[in-house]
C-alpha cells in the first residue's frame, strides 16, 4: 500500500469512527447535554453531578426542588399534587451552596417557565467559603457552554456504555427513572436510635466558643448573598421556598453543645435569617423548634439525614405555611431553640 | 500538556505539524523553527505558565556557557575551559537540586539534627530532570569541542522540542539539530507521517489502555496495604513492573511517533527490557538514553572499567546511585538505584557462573529482581516497601482479595461480558478477567517484538491496528468520576 493512501485512510478512518462514536452519544445523550429524554426511551437517572445540568436545561417543569442529600427523598409527585404544576428534582449529595446555586442559575437561564423553587439550606454549610465545592472531578465541561471541551463527553467510552445500557433497558421493556426515585436513598439505610448512634462517636466536650467572629460573619454573608439571595433578588417573579434542614438532636449534641457553640450558633442563625428575610420573594421555613421531629431518632438515619416521611411532611408544612419565619416571629423562634436545646439532657440520648 | 489529552491529539498536534510544513513550503525555515519553539513552549507551559520562565532561563544560561566553552576550546585555553565546564555543570545540578531535592535535603537535615527548617513546598517543573541532563551533555560536549556554533534558535528548539521534552528520550545535540537543519527533512513525507501515526497509536494504546488499567490495580493495592495478602502483593509487584514499562515505553513510542511526523528520528529508548536475562542486559534495554548518558558523562569520566576491578565496581555503584537520585527525591529511589548497582556488580563478578544457568531461569531471576526492586521504587517510604515484602516472606494468606480481582477490568470488557453473558461468566468471574488481562499483557510483552524493533511497512494490518488503537485510546481518555459521599 502506498504511504499516501495509508496515511489518508488512517486519518479518515479514525475520524470516521470517532464521528460515529460521538454521533451515537449525542443521539442517546444519557446526561441530557444536548436534548431532553427521547420519547419512550428508558433513561436511568442516577448520576446527579453529570445529569442535573442537562435536566434543568432540557426538561419541562415550572417547579424545581434543589439542594443536597437533604432533598433526595422528596417525591415530585407529592409536590405536584400540593403545589400544582410540574416539578423536577436536582440533588447534589455533599453539595455546597455554590454548587447548588450554579445549577439553580442554569435552570433560570434555560427555563423562563420556572415559577417556584424549593430549596434546602444546610445549616452546616452557612460559614463555608462562597466558592467552596466538596469534590474534585466535577464535570464542568458539561456545565459551561464551550463546545470544544465536549470531547470529554462525546468521546468517552464510559458514556458510550451508558448510552448502550439505556437502549438495552428500553429493549427489555424497562421504564425511565421517575423524579420520585431519582437519587432517593430511603431504602438503602436503616433508621432509628441504634442506627444513628452507630454512625458516630460522641466527642469530648470542648471549651465555650466565643460568639461569631467578624471573619466568620463576613464569610457567611458573602456565601449567603452570592449563592442564595442574589438569585432571588434578580428573579422577583420566582417564589423561593427555602427551609433550614431540621437536624436531629444528636447533631445539636455533637456539633453545637459538645463544642460549646450554642451562643455562636444562635448568632449565626439570626444573621442568616435576617439576610434571607430581606428578600420579599423568599419564603423562609425552619423546623428546629418542632422538637417532636428532631428528638425522635426514628426519623433519622444519622445525625442529619431524615427519612422520606419527613420530606413529605416538610412539603405539606411549606404548602400550609407552617414553620414560616417572618420578621415578627423569628426572635421568638430563636428563643424557643435556645431554651429547649440549651436545657436538653443530652446524656439521655446515650442511655 | 499531555500527549494523552484531547487538546493535544485533536488540536495542538495537527496544527503544529501543518503550520510547520506550511512555513517550510514557503522557504521560511527560521519561521518554521520559531513556530516549533513557540508551540513547544506552549506545550510546556500549558499547566503552569511560570515553567516557561524556568526552561527559558535554563536554555539561555546553558547556551551562553556553551558558546564560551566552545570558544575556549577553539582558542586552546583548556584550563579556563575546564573551570567553565565545571561551573556550567554545577549550575545545572544546582537548578535541579533546588527544584527537585531541596525539600528532601531539608527533611533529612531536620531529621538528623532535630532542626525545624521550613519546607519550601517547591513545585517540580515538568521534565526538569530530562532537559537538565540534556543540557549538561551539551555543556560537556562544547568543552570537548564536539558541538558546533548553533544559533540560539536552533539550540532552543533542540532543548524544548516538545516530543522529547517532558519524558525523554534524552536526545543529544548531534542527533537532533542536524536533522532539524537538513533540507531534505523540510517537506511533508507520507512515509514518515504514516510511521509517526502508527507509533503514536501504539504508544497511546500502551499508556491509556494497558498502563492505566494496570495502574488501577496498583493504586488499589497501595491504597490498602494493611489488608493485602501475599498473592495480592505479588500481583501488585508484577502489575507495577508492567505498568511502569507500558507507561514509560508508551510515552517514548508516542515521542518517536510525533517526532517522525516532523521527519525526525529519535533514539530508541526501550528494547523489550523484560526479555533481558541479566541485569546487565536489562540496562542495555531499559531507558537506554539515560543509560547512555550516565555511561558517557559519569562512568567514563570516572575511569570506567580501566582502573581495576574494585574501582570499576565502585564506579558502577556511583552511576547507579546517581541514577536512583535522578529518578526522585526519596530514599526509596536511592535504595532502588543501589540495589541495581549491587546486582550489576554481582553479575559482572560471577558472570561465568551466571552464563552457565539455563536461559529461562536467568530470565526468571532477572524479571523477579527487577519487579521486586520496582516495588521499592513505587513505595512512598522504605517502611511501606518493607511491610509489603514481609507479607510475601511470611506467606500471609493464599487468597486474592475480591477488590484486587476486579482491579484489572476494562469497563468496555465488562460491558461486553454483560451483553454476551447476561447471567455472569461461567466460573470465578474476577479470576477469569484478571487472568485474561494479565496473560495477554505478559504474552505481548515477552512474546512479541517492540514496535521500534520492527521496520514499519504500510500494510492493511498496520492500518487497521492504527485506526483501532487510536480510536479506542482516544475514547478512553476521559472517564466518569465517582463522588463518594460518606455523610450518610
Amino acid at each position: 500500500m502506498k504511504a499516501k493512501v495509508w496515511f489518508g485512510c488512517a486519518i479518515s478512518g479514525t475520524l470516521l469512527l470517532l464521528a460515529a462514536f460521538a454521533g451515537y452519544i449525542i443521539t442517546v445523550d444519557p446526561f441530557f447535554h444536548y436534548h431532553g429524554p427521547l420519547e419512550g426511551v428508558a433513561y436511568t437517572l442516577d448520576n446527579s453531578r453529570y445529569q442535573n445540568d442537562g435536566i434543568v436545561r432540557h426538561f419541562s417543569y415550572d417547579t424545581l426542588i434543589t439542594g443536597t442529600s437533604m432533598i433526595s427523598n422528596f417525591k415530585t409527585s407529592e409536590c405536584d399534587a400540593l403545589f400544582g404544576g410540574v416539578s423536577i428534582k436536582t440533588p447534589f449529595h455533599g453539595g455546597t451552596f455554590r454548587e447548588v446555586n450554579d445549577n439553580l442559575e442554569a435552570a433560570i437561564r434555560a427555563n423562563p417557565e420556572l415559577r417556584t423553587v424549593i430549596r434546602c439550606l444546610d445549616q452546616g454549610n452557612f460559614t463555608q467559603d462562597k466558592d467552596y465545592v466538596n469534590y474534585e472531578g466535577i464535570p464542568y465541561y458539561l456545565y459551561d457552554r464551550n463546545p470544544f471541551n465536549d470531547t470529554e463527553y462525546i468521546l468517552n467510552k464510559n458514556v458510550f456504555i451508558l448510552s448502550d445500557n439505556v437502549l438495552v433497558d428500553t429493549a427489555m421493556g424497562k421504564r425511565m427513572t421517575t423524579f420520585d426515585e431519582y437519587m432517593n436513598w430511603q431504602g438503602e439505610y436503616a433508621f432509628g436510635k441504634e442506627a444513628v448512634l452507630a454512625t458516630y462517636t460522641r466527642p469530648e466536650r470542648s471549651v465555650y466558643k466565643e460568639p461569631l467572629a467578624e471573619v466568620e460573619r463576613e464569610q457567611t454573608l458573602e456565601n449567603i448573598r452570592q449563592n442564595v439571595t442574589d438569585v432571588a433578588r434578580e428573579n422577583p417573579d420566582i417564589t423561593f421556598y427555602y427551609y433550614f434542614s431540621p437536624y436531629s438532636i444528636c447533631y445539636w449534641d455533637v456539633y453545637i453543645m459538645q463544642q460549646g457553640k450554642l451562643d455562636w450558633y444562635m448568632e449565626l442563625q439570626e444573621l442568616v435569617i435576617n439576610e434571607l428575610l430581606d428578600c420579599e420573594n423568599i419564603r423562609l421555613f425552619a423546623y428546629d423548634d418542632h422538637t417532636d421531629l428532631t428528638c425522635n431518632l426514628d426519623n433519622y438515619q444519622d445525625q442529619m439525614h431524615y427519612s422520606e416521611e419527613i420530606n413529605s411532611q416538610l412539603l405539606r408544612w411549606m404548602r400550609e405555611g407552617t414553620g414560616r419565619l417572618t420578621r415578627e416571629n423569628y426572635p421568638a423562634y430563636l428563643k424557643r431553640l435556645y431554651e429547649f436545646y440549651g436545657a436538653y439532657d443530652y446524656d439521655s440520648i446515650y442511655k | 500538556m499531555l500527549f494523552n489529552s484531547y487538546i493535544f491529539i485533536l488540536f495542538f498536534l495537527p496544527l503544529c505539524v501543518a503550520v510547520y510544513f506550511f512555513l517550510y513550503h514557503f522557504k521560511a525555515g527560521r519561521a518554521a523553527r520559531l513556530w516549533l519553539l513557540c508551540m513547544s513552549l506552549w506545550f510546556y507551559g500549558y499547566f503552569n505558565p511560570s515553567y516557561v520562565l524556568i526552561i527559558c532561563g535554563s536554555i539561555l544560561g546553558n547556551f551562553g556557557i556553551s558558546r564560551f566553552l566552545l570558544r575556549q576550546h577553539l582558542n586552546g585555553r583548556s584550563r579556563t575551559g575546564k573551570a567553565g565546564m565545571l561551573l556550567g555543570v554545577a549550575a545545572n545540578v544546582a537548578l535541579l537540586f533546588y527544584f527537585k531535592y531541596f525539600d528532601f535535603f531539608l527533611e533529612n537535615i531536620n531529621a538528623l539534627f532535630h532542626t525545624d527548617f521550613v519546607l519550601q513546598k517547591i513545585v517540580l517543573p515538568l521534565g526538569i530532570s530530562f532537559f537538565t541532563f540534556q543540557q549538561i551533555s551539551y555543556v560537556v560536549d562544547s568543552w570537548r569541542g564536539e558541538t558546533k556554533q548553533y544559533s540560539l534558535l536552533d539550540y532552543a528548539v533542540f532543548v524544548s522540542f516538545f516530543p522529547q521534552l517532558v519524558a525523554g528520550p534524552i536526545v543529544l545535540h548531534d542527533e537532533l539539530i542536524p536533522q532539524l537543519l537538513d533540507e531534505k527533512k523540510h517537506k511533508m513525507d507520507a512515509m514518515h507521517l504514516s510511521r509517526g501515526m502508527y507509533f503514536f497509536a501504539v504508544g497511546l494504546f500502551k499508556k491509556v489502555i494497558v498502563a492505566d488499567t494496570l495502574g488501577n490495580l496498583v493504586a488499589l493495592g497501595f491504597g490498602g496495604i494493611e489488608i493485602l495478602t501475599c498473592p495480592d502483593v505479588l500481583l501488585v509487584i508484577v502489575c507495577f513492573a508492567l505498568q511502569l514499562y507500558y507507561d514509560f515505553s508508551g510515552y517514548s513510542d508516542m515521542a518517536t511517533g510525533i517526532a517522525s511526523l516532523f521527519n525526525i528520528s529519535l533514539p530508541v529508548n526501550f528494547h523489550s527490557p523484560y526479555k533481558a536475562r541479566s541485569i546487565l542486559e536489562f540496562w542495555d534495554r531499559w531507558h537506554m538514553t539515560l543509560t547512555r548518558f550516565l555511561r558517557r558523562y559519569i562512568y567514563f569520566p570516572l575511569g570506567g572499567s580501566r582502573r581495576g576491578r574494585i574501582r570499576t565496581y565502585l564506579n558502577i555503584l556511583i552511576v547507579f546511585l546517581v541514577s536512583g537520585f535522578w529518578h526522585g527525591a526519596n530514599w526509596t529511589f536511592v535504595v532502588w538505584g543501589l540495589l541495581h548497582g549491587l546486582a550489576e556488580v554481582l553479575t559482572r563478578r560471577f558472570r561465568n557462573t551466571w552464563d552457565r544457568i539455563p536461559g529461562l531461569i536467568q530470565w526468571f531471576f532477572t524479571f523477579g529482581f527487577v519487579s521486586f526492586a520496582f516495588l521499592i521504587f513505587r513505595a512512598d517510604t522504605l517502611e511501606q516497601a518493607y511491610i509489603m515484602f514481609r507479607k510475601v516472606a511470611k506467606l500471609e494468606s493464599f487468597h486474592i482479595t475480591s477488590s484486587m480481582l476486579d482491579g484489572l477490568t476494562l469497563p468496555e470488557a465488562r460491558h461486553l461480558e454483560e451483553l454476551l453473558f447476561p447471567g455472569g461468566l461461567p466460573g470465578p468471574e474476577g479470576c477469569i478477567r484478571l487472568c485474561i488481562f494479565l496473560i495477554t499483557v505478559l504474552g505481548v510483552t515477552l512474546g512479541t517484538k517492540n514496535c521500534q524493533e520492527q521496520e514499519f511497512v504500510c500494510t492493511k494490518r498496520n492500518l487497521v491496528m492504527t485506526v483501532g488503537m487510536l480510536t479506542w485510546s482516544i475514547v478512553s481518555l476521559s472517564g466518569i468520576s465517582t463522588f463518594l459521599y460518606f455523610n450518610f
